[in-house]
């Protein structure tokens, strides 16, 4: 489970949904060490096993060493959630490499990196397998001063829906969510949603009329994940309560 | 009125050039039209694409990204106006085994290009996706089986459709996603069913 220590994250919201069906949990993040090890404390009193393994998903020996790490302390990976990502907002103008370098390194490597070693890793061991990837509803909506994130999302659907048909003969399935407006962190500093009028500006733009908690983006990965997903591949699964809908 | 090309493999950067040349357009550095495309690697399951592969992809998509950056700063900078076609592959809407570079690139390229006309369509720039299918002498010919127009996409055809969304045709076209893949895309003839192998 990538990008998933900090506190109000959607990565975290996945961890504890996954840790209440019976998961044990390997969360990963880059810094966060305290975060990390809260939720580890947090997910073990649930009487699952959990540990925290930092490693910045852009570095790909830092994945293959993660994984192997995950594997040693807590068995094969049957779950994979790349969720670990970051953001920016600039005008297409003004995007700067450096802006483009970090967006593209985490965002699109980083899940290659951590897809394609996890299922390296399910494939040599012969077993079968579930990915979800967080995308975004950016993969349906462009969205003005994000085109570098928006981008990225998309690409991340391009590479599940052909991971969904080149994994599917060893029996791993690879699905997105698309959250929209989670209130998570990563929200804090979308220029959006600086002022309450910008906020009630932006609830009017959803149907179900407030934000998502992260828990909720783990609920369908939860779906997603166990076996009432079997036959789901290559999907992709808007939960932003209705954001998308009328306009897209 | 000129036009500039930047990244399109070479068989289409010559097809698109006859094209406008043949419309009266010269190519020039200082163009109102600028088409930008990408090559990416194929052949390859995700499963097994190389690091260095993975990062030249990344790197198209790059050059590509910024290529588009600098041609809507110069024309902006004009002030007449003008217009993008950025060229993906068609599997950015339908992708295959083996394609994973080109859905990934292409889809990264067509969104950032829809942003784009989110963002220019003010400055009087239109920016148009061409979603390229698969091209004649470089995919088994046996793909045209999969082609309701029966024949596989010809540099030509990429050429004309640049024109057309070039040309004042397109006046009210932006952030559109133009296929131009005698149908490939919407037919599901070959590898429909992951579960079915591909």
């Amino acid at each position: 489970m990538t990008g998933a220590a900090r506190e109000r994250g959607i990565g975290r919201g996945i961890a504890q949904c996954l840790a209440e069906e019976g998961c044990d949990v390997a969360i990963n993040d880059v810094g966060a060490e305290d975060e990390g090890a809260d939720l580890v404390a947090e997910l073990q009193r649930l009487g699952r096993r959990a540990a925290f393994f930092p490693a910045d998903v852009s570095d790909r020996a830092a994945v293959d060493e993660m994984i192997a790490a995950v594997e040693s302390t807590l068995g094969p990976i049957d779950i994979v959630c790349s969720n670990a990502g970051v953001a920016d907002w600039q005008g297409f103008l003004d995007v700067t490499e450096e802006s483009f370098d970090r967006l593209v390194s985490v965002n699109l490597t980083g899940a290659f990196n951590v897809c394609q070693a996890s299922a390296a890793a399910m494939v040599s061991a012969g077993r079968p397998g579930k990915i979800v990837v967080t995308s975004s509803v950016h993969v349906q909506m462009p969205f003005a001063e994000m085109s570098v994130y928006g981008a990225t999302k998309a690409g991340l659907k391009g590479m599940v829906e052909t991971m969904a048909i080149e994994l599917a003969p060893h029996g791993i399935t690879v699905n997105h969510i698309g959250p929209g407006w989670v209130r998570s962190f990563i929200n804090d500093s979308s220029p959006s949603l600086q002022t309450d009028e910008e906020v009630r500006s932006t609830l009017e733009l959803i149907p179900a009329g407030r934000p998502a908690e992260p828990r909720e983006m783990g609920r369908a990965v939860v779906y997603l994940s166990s076996d009432d997903g079997d036959y789901v591949t290559g999907e992709y699964l808007r939960v932003d309560g209705g954001f998308v809908v009328g306009k897209y | 009125m000129s036009v500039a090309i930047h990244g399109l493999p070479q068989a289409l950067a010559d097809a698109v050039a006859d094209a406008f040349r043949a419309d009266g357009m010269e190519l020039g550095d200082d163009a109102d039209t600028v088409v930008v495309g990408v090559e990416t690697p194929s052949g390859v399951d995700l499963l097994d694409l190389s690091h260095e592969s993975w990062d030249d992809a990344v790197a198209g998509a790059r050059s590509a990204f910024f290529a588009m950056q600098q041609a809507a700063r110069s024309i902006v900078a004009r002030g007449n106006g003008g217009c993008l076609l950025v060229v993906v592959p068609v599997h950015a809407l339908r992708t295959s085994r083996g394609c994973g570079p080109a859905a990934v690139v292409g889809s990264f390229l067509a969104t950032a290009a829809q942003v784009a006309a989110v963002e220019l369509g003010a400055k009087g720039i239109r920016v148009n996706v061409l979603a390229v299918g698969p091209l004649e002498g470089e995919v088994d010919p046996r793909t045209a089986e999969a082609v309701p127009l029966g024949r596989l996409t010809l540099p030509g055809d990429v050429g004309a459709a640049c024109v057309m969304l070039a040309g004042p045709a397109a006046g009210y076209l932006s952030g559109t996603v133009l296929a131009v893949d005698g149908g490939y895309a919407v037919t599901k003839a070959v590898g429909g069913s992951p579960f079915a192998g591909g």
